[in-house]
């Protein structure tokens, strides 16, 4: 295969893939919202390269120049992340992203929640999944869920605490649940009394801000 | 870093292309305004852009000068010639084979260095725990390195940073400023890029100019508000 070629394949590949996320909207996955217009941009501009470069190859009629192993390397390299994505199609951030970053809110505490007060404010169908951590007062979890900005890897952890009562709460972590119930306050402490949990399946759009 | 890299290839000084690559990332309006609305739940948006704004220009200003003085002679790496196609750019064929060259060109050299820098930054995000720093929040000095380290590692784009940055609350706001202005400057994913594009040592002269610049800054900022 010739440099030429090398180019080639790699533009199709990856204006295959920008495409792919734009007619599947599996690109919530990976970025937010504000930044879905790279989606579009990137089928488009590099589809438009890539077929400009299949016409500067029929013209030249493969006269392009030998691949160096140098240039193989760097396109075999631009194909990896396409390799991951179609080996790992369904990634998505759980517990193990949550124990790596700093959360958004810190942990409630047990003598926080009880001294807290309650408020009027009612909670309805807080979607999220379970996490559990050290500081979880007994019997109760964190309701967890990614927002992002930009994208995955800016992704910060939103969660509070929930409070089930005599409601079931023995779900595994990392099980998608929605919550409705009323909020009590503590400080800077967030807790959900829980009047309804229910386990559902995991959403399309995981992330608050997904695109 | 393709447009500072042409505008030095066809003569700008080399300081103004290094201070205009550097300042890019933090002085537009997209990224001020995330800024803004990032610490405004705190009361503090303004107070955080003026912040962003003047440290990002005084540091990109005085990096790129002191590194375009320090190294001799052509600031940028030799970049291979052999797999860019001639173009007659003065029609309009030429023009149109020109531009998707330009484009499949830049998109394919830089992308295998994005390739390796995210890498990177991803193997840093899941090897290392972001609450290792916990432990030095309270520390003038080592806070702001602290985060500039996290900064650095993370790799995060300079219209979302602000939003990962407020949940440092840990932190004073002198070290959130310096993650806000070393992030977009320097880190693993750029490291690797500059190393590509520039000569050797560019980044060691870098982070030797930068990290002293915003650990004042940030010390100066702490004080002042």
């Amino acid at each position: 295969m010739g440099r030429a070629g090398a180019r080639v394949l790699v533009l199709l590949a990856w204006g295959s893939f920008f495409t792919w996320l734009w007619v599947t909207d599996e690109a919530s996955r990976y970025i937010g919202s504000k930044t879905y217009w790279v989606v579009p941009f990137g089928a488009v501009a590099i589809g438009i390269a890539a077929l400009a470069q299949v016409f500067f190859l029929i013209r030249q009629r493969g006269e392009s120049g030998e691949l160096s192993r140098r240039e193989a390397a760097g396109a075999v390299l631009m194909l990896v992340p396409l390799l991951a994505v179609a080996l790992v199609p369904r990634a998505e951030l759980g517990s193990f992203a949550l124990s790596r970053k700093l959360r958004q809110a810190p942990a409630s505490a047990p003598g926080n929640v009880t001294g807290g007060a309650t408020t009027q404010l009612r909670a309805r169908d807080e979607l999220g999944f379970v996490s559990r951590f050290e500081s979880t007062p007994p019997g109760m979890f964190e309701l967890t869920r990614f927002q992002i900005t930009c994208c995955v890897a800016g992704a910060v952890p939103v969660l509070f605490t929930v409070d089930p009562g005599k409601l079931r709460a023995d779900y595994p972590s990392e099980t998608w649940v929605k919550v409705s119930g009323t909020w009590r306050t503590g400080g800077d402490k967030v807790l959900l009394v829980a009047e309804r949990i229910e386990a559902v399946e995991a959403p399309k759009k995981r992330y608050i801000n997904g695109g | 870093m393709p447009v500072a890299r042409r505008l030095i290839s066809r003569g700008v000084h080399p300081a103004a292309g290094l201070a205009f690559m550097l300042a890019a990332p933090i002085l537009n309006p997209i990224v001020l305004l995330s800024t803004y609305i990032a610490y405004s739940g705190r009361g503090l948006g303004a107070e955080m852009v003026l912040g962003r704004t003047g440290l990002g220009l005084v540091v990109a200003a005085a990096a790129g000068f002191v590194i375009a003085r320090s190294i001799e002679g052509d600031v940028l790496r030799p970049r291979s010639q052999a797999a860019h196609d001639h173009h007659d750019h003065g029609t309009a064929r030429g023009k149109r084979e020109a531009f998707t060259d330009h484009l499949s060109s830049d998109f394919l050299f830089m992308g295998k260095f994005i390739v390796i820098g995210a890498a990177v930054a991803a193997t840093m995000q899941t090897v290392i725990p972001q609450n290792v720093v916990s432990g030095v929040a309270g520390s003038a000095v080592i806070g702001p390195l602290a985060l500039m380290g996290i900064a650095f590692m993370l790799s995060l784009c300079s219209e979302a940073d602000a939003f990962v940055a407020v949940s440092f609350t840990a932190f004073p706001l002198g070290s959130h400023l310096a993650f806000l202005v070393f992030g977009p400057i320097v880190d693993t994913k750029l490291a690797i890029l500059y190393g590509a594009t520039f000569r050797r040592q560019f980044v060691l002269r870098l982070l030797l100019a930068v990290v002293p610049l915003v650990l004042v800054g940030s010390i100066v900022f702490e004080a002042l508000i």
